[in-house]
């Protein structure tokens, strides 16, 4: 696996074989973004089919320049997108077929959660109204809260409603940009099975996050944008499995960090110890399971007491550093 | 559409700003019941009218400073706080949601800034029907101009309200006060014409540099032309 520009990390041929075989509803050709002299997206190229998609970075990458591009909302500085086989931008007539939850939280705070979501329907000029918005409601499971005032909710409670808004008119594709933010783990779970129900139904289904464990439970495939470029496309689990030889770091605290170390040290999992400045010590391995039994096998060997155990750089980010600095 | 200006509506009559409003509107008709119960001679009355009431306060303080507020807010405070994405993400062309937002910002402006100026014609002796209608004529081409105006600078820049006070008070009020040459580019001018045209009474010294018809097309020319530029931003702008 590499990653040089503009050439995203491959996925098998025949990975994706059954789903290629679709037309895909959202393409990019070329697409970059730049504000002055900072680019935001630089010459993505992609295509997303029905299913469900993660669009992955950490903080910063350009997910959220991508999908406002993708929508609409943003024109491209250079390329093309295409939704359904037409531009996106200034065609209004798409966003019957599109359902856009953006990033910020923003709502009309002074309105009940069903007024807001019966807006959003009478907006998509959805001809039964009120069977719409229950049923979107109950989607999201906030029957309940439905006539609070939003401005009361939670922002998970918002994040809900403001879900329930975007498929009011059953859209065929579903840009969601950091939809989990703020939800508690059963409503994440939730929303979870709610995305799989709504993808296995044929829709496209786009969910960006900085989170790899978000996506991860629902993705079929996912998109890594690392510094504004695609650094790798494709099935989830085969890039998972690409990064198997990325090296971890472990910090370890114990009662005798220094006889720990020299007690490790032989052991073909670890490749490198050294000492941090509150007296623990960092392990750098490339395979973490054999770390996992090495490191309570030596501390018992040696009667030492372990007080932590922490990988230090298991998030998204350092995935993507990762990927960057090869 | 209708969705869009009940949403505007709504929006437009939080309670707070609207009182604010609501009380900047009713200083006028405050001192016209002054006017009322305590009446000066007749001249002074009509002068009174005119160039404390209608002029200095009506026309130059409640129109611009409601339509100010209301204009630089109908599109500029949604693009700042991001709720517009839910307007433009909807199968709704840019030009469907501007008009509907300009029409509930002149039906909220124009209640507070006409009821304002009719009544004070009214309350303050010496008033007739063609004064009141005069008024609410004159007020209604002012309402549009400024609120066209507004509009489009709520768009253009986040600082649109001092934008607008700066452009009323220092351009109309000062510069435009002295040199008369360029009453063609004062909305308060074009207000007052049109009062002058339907009241010949009202503003008789005032209004010499422009007609009933000039100062109709010219208000025209300037609902028409930043409409348009409204909806061209609109249409061309990134939204956040």
């Amino acid at each position: 696996m590499t990653l040089s520009d503009n050439q995203p990390v491959a996925i098998e041929p025949g990975e994706e074989v059954a789903n290629s075989r679709v037309e895909p509803t959202i393409t990019a050709s070329n697409v970059s973004k730049w504000f002055g002299d900072v680019v935001s997206v630089n010459d993505v190229s992609l295509e997303v089919r029905p299913g469900l998609t993660g669009l992955l970075g950490p903080n910063g990458a350009g997910k959220t320049t991508l999908l406002r591009m993708i929508c609409g909302l943003t024109r491209p500085s250079g390329g093309e997108i295409k939704v359904f086989g037409e531009p996106v931008r200034n065609n209004p007539e798409l966003y019957r077929r599109i359902g856009v939850m953006p990033e910020h939280q923003s709502t009309y705070d002074f309105m009940t959660g069903r007024a807001f979501v019966e807006l959003n329907a009478r907006l998509q000029q959805v001809p039964d109204v009120k069977t719409a918005v229950a049923r979107s409601i109950e989607q999201v499971d906030m029957q309940n809260a439905q006539d609070r005032s939003i401005g009361e909710y939670s922002r998970g409670m918002k994040q809900r409603m403001r879900l329930a808004a975007v498929m009011v008119h059953d859209p065929e594709i579903l840009l969601l940009d950091e939809p989990l933010s703020g939800s508690d783990p059963r409503q994440r779970i939730e929303f979870q099975e709610l995305m799989v129900r709504l993808a296995s139904e044929g829709r496209t289904i786009v969910i960006s996050s900085h989170i790899l464990e978000e996506v991860e439970a629902v993705a079929d495939r996912i998109l890594l944008l690392v510094y504004g470029k695609l650094a790798a496309s494709g099935d989830y689990h085969v890039i998972r499995q690409k990064l198997s030889d990325r090296p971890y770091i472990v910090r370890v605290g114990a009662s005798d960090v220094r006889t720990l170390a020299a007690g490790l040290i032989t052991e073909p999992s670890v490749e490198s110890i050294s000492m941090d400045g509150e007296g623990h010590i960092q392990i750098l391995s490339r395979s973490v399971r054999e770390l996992q039994l090495a490191i309570p096998k030596a501390a018992q060997a040696l009667g030492i007491r372990l007080t932590r155990v922490d990988p230090l750089d298991d998030s998204l980010e350092s995935v993507f550093t990762y990927l960057a600095d090869r | 559409m209708l969705t869009i200006y009940k949403l505007s509506l709504t929006q437009m009559l939080r309670p707070k700003r609207l009182l604010i409003l609501l009380f900047i509107a009713s200083v006028p008709i405050a001192l016209s019941v002054v006017a009322a119960i305590f009446p000066p001679d007749t001249e002074d009355l009509v002068s009174f009218r005119d160039d404390f009431l209608m002029g200095p306060m009506v026309i130059s303080a409640v129109l611009p400073i409601v339509t100010v507020v209301l204009g630089t807010a109908s599109l500029g405070h949604e693009i700042e706080d991001q709720t517009m994405t839910y307007l433009f993400l909807k199968p709704v062309p840019r030009w469907g949601i501007i008009l509907p937002k300009f029409l509930a910002t002149i039906t909220v402006a124009g209640v507070v800034v006409i009821g304002s100026g009719v009544l004070t014609t009214v309350i303050v002796p010496e008033g007739s029907v063609t004064t009141s209608v005069a008024a609410a004529v004159g007020l209604a081409v002012g309402v549009l101009a400024y609120t066209s105006i507004f509009t489009w600078a709520g768009l253009m820049t986040s600082h649109a309200l001092a934008v607008g006070l700066v452009y009323v008070f220092v351009w109309e009020a000062a510069i435009v006060g002295f040199l008369q040459g360029v009453r063609w580019l004062s909305i308060r001018h074009y207000t007052e014409a049109t009062i002058h045209g339907f009241d010949e009474i009202q503003f008789a010294g005032d209004t010499a540099t422009l007609t009933l018809s000039q100062a109709l097309a010219a208000a025209g020319i300037v609902v028409a032309l930043f409409v348009a530029l409204t909806i061209r931003r609109l249409t061309r702008m990134d939204v956040a």
